[in-house]
């Protein structure tokens, strides 16, 4: 296998397996409440999605594994178009991955491919964008520029700037040990409104909040200093288990974290730290996620039933 | 079964003898999967070839791992596959029979997407008692039953060109 099979194979699984389902939901100072379920067991508009987003209409943009498309739903949750399908040409898929949206513009990848594709708002395909890694997170901002955390070759992990064109504009190691292994400093991230960076590790127990120049301002535990195994595969370092999965900020400035299999309801425990990083609450989602996305009305949507659907939740604070 | 009829080619990978053992017992047992009734020339079911694709359903979290099956699939005519082939859709940890019932229904509903999706042609069943778990967690994706040779023969994930060329053979006799 090589380094780069590797890393698209161990990544995506460690994040997006499926954790078992604990009980339920004790109450916190944050609860969540259905508003929307997207697709479903008798819905075929979903088979397993992985990226979402959505844009200032309430328009729902998610990506599907295994019909390798990127679908569009209406605010209601109605399929409004579908478009792409398994192939190596322009819009198609061979394993989509990530989605994140600015304006009237779609940025996609696939765990395959070192680069973004560019879709509008009606899913046409523009263009690749390169880049020089495996992206394992994605954001685009409001300025145009896109912000991704990427595992390069030889495998360091970095967060870079990068305009629409695919120029680099700024980038910093999120490495914090030089001695770590293949992936263990891989880690999904999320910005506030100043440009401020939250990391949540995938398989270190730390969550950071950085400076727009990679300055860390503060780091912290949420799971009590646990370690995440590791295996060594062909001499390789590799996490066989995940801290956390996903980290979004909410428009409160609420950081909230997604917990993996180490947390006590694997990949639905989400802890709510404050922006200074402070713990606020932690809920515990209905389901198994894989990852967690706030769109710009504060609404929360995650995966639910294995990704058949995608539910959409309100976030009351008590 | 007979020593003899756990066949080895060099596409196959050792067998693991039980686990082999018992998804030959089910399949023959099951005999050739329903659609329609059998033509006036058609074998008994127990004397034609079939064949068995073991699906991990764990492995649909990772989009690399359904190639083989795609490739699987890509290579063996539609005729075949509808008549010859079933899919065999093996879930990961059963949990409570709520769970695991919640679970199959889930399974079914993405194969069915992603059957349609893709063009599969073969139609598929969950392995609602664990069955097959056994073969799977020895290696093999692919079981046939060699009617002519009363033989069943597994193959693991990627089955080769020649492995698919061999399994064609099987079904078409």
């Amino acid at each position: 296998m090589t380094l780069r099979r590797t890393i698209a194979f161990v990544l995506p699984v460690l994040v997006a397996f499926p954790a078992p389902r604990a009980g339920a939901a004790p109450p916190g100072g944050v609860k969540i409440e259905e508003v929307l379920a997207v697709g479903g067991l008798g819905d075929a508009a979903l088979l397993q999605w992985t990226g979402v987003s959505v844009d200032a209409a309430g328009n729902i943009y998610v990506l599907d594994a295994l019909d390798f498309s990127l679908k569009k739903f209406g605010a209601d949750g109605r399929l409004v178009k579908k478009a792409g399908r398994k192939g190596q040409g322009p819009g198609e898929f061979t394993a989509p991955r990530l989605l994140a949206g600015s304006g009237s513009r779609l940025y996609a990848t696939d765990q395959n491919v070192f680069g973004i594709y560019e879709f509008d708002s009606d899913l046409r395909y523009l263009r690749t964008i390169p880049c020089p890694g495996l992206v394992f997170a994605l954001r685009a901002l409001p300025d145009g520029t896109l912000a991704l955390a990427v595992v390069g070759l030889p495998a360091s992990a970095k967060l870079l700037r990068m305009d629409g064109q695919g120029r680099l504009l700024s980038e910093f190691p999120l490495a914090e040990a030089t001695d770590a292994g293949l992936l263990m400093d891989s880690a999904g991230f999320d910005l506030d409104r100043q440009g401020q960076i939250y990391i949540a590790y995938l398989f270190r127990d730390r969550v950071e909040k950085r400076a727009p120049d990679g300055r860390i301002l503060w780091g912290r535990s949420c799971l009590g200093e646990k370690k995440a195994a590791t295996t060594n595969v062909q001499n390789l370092v590799l996490p066989k288990e995940t801290c956390f999965k996903d980290v979004a900020v909410d428009g409160r400035g609420h950081v909230l974290v997604l917990g993996g299999k180490l947390s006590k309801h694997p990949s639905r425990d989400v802890y709510v730290l404050d922006g200074d990083g402070t713990p606020v609450a932690t809920f515990v989602l209905p389901e198994p996620s894989h990852c967690l996305y706030v769109d710009g009305r504060n609404f929360l949507y995650v995966r639910a039933d294995e990704g058949l659907t995608l539910k959409k939740y309100r976030i009351l604070y008590d | 079964m007979t020593e003899r009829s756990l066949s080895r080619g060099p596409a196959r990978r050792a067998l693991g003898g039980a686990a082999l053992l018992a998804a030959a017992i089910a399949l023959i047992a099951a005999g050739r999967p329903d659609r329609g009734a059998p033509s006036a020339a058609s074998p008994p079911a127990a004397e034609r070839s079939s064949c068995w694709v073991l699906v991990d359903m764990d492995s649909f979290f990772c989009g690399s791992c359904l190639e083989h099956l795609l490739a699987f699939s890509r290579a063996v005519p539609a005729r075949i596959q509808e008549d010859r082939v079933r899919g065999i859709l093996i879930l990961g940890a059963p949990g409570s029979p709520e769970a695991a019932g919640r679970r199959g229904q889930i399974v079914r509903a993405k194969w069915q997407g992603f059957s349609r999706a893709n063009d599969i042609r073969f139609p598929a069943a969950v392995d609602a008692d664990g069955a097959f778990a056994g073969p799977l967690k020895a290696g093999f994706g692919v079981l046939v039953f060699d009617a002519r040779s009363a033989a069943v023969r597994g193959y693991p994930w990627p089955v080769p060109r020649g492995g698919i060329e061999e399994i064609l053979r099987i079904l078409v006799d």
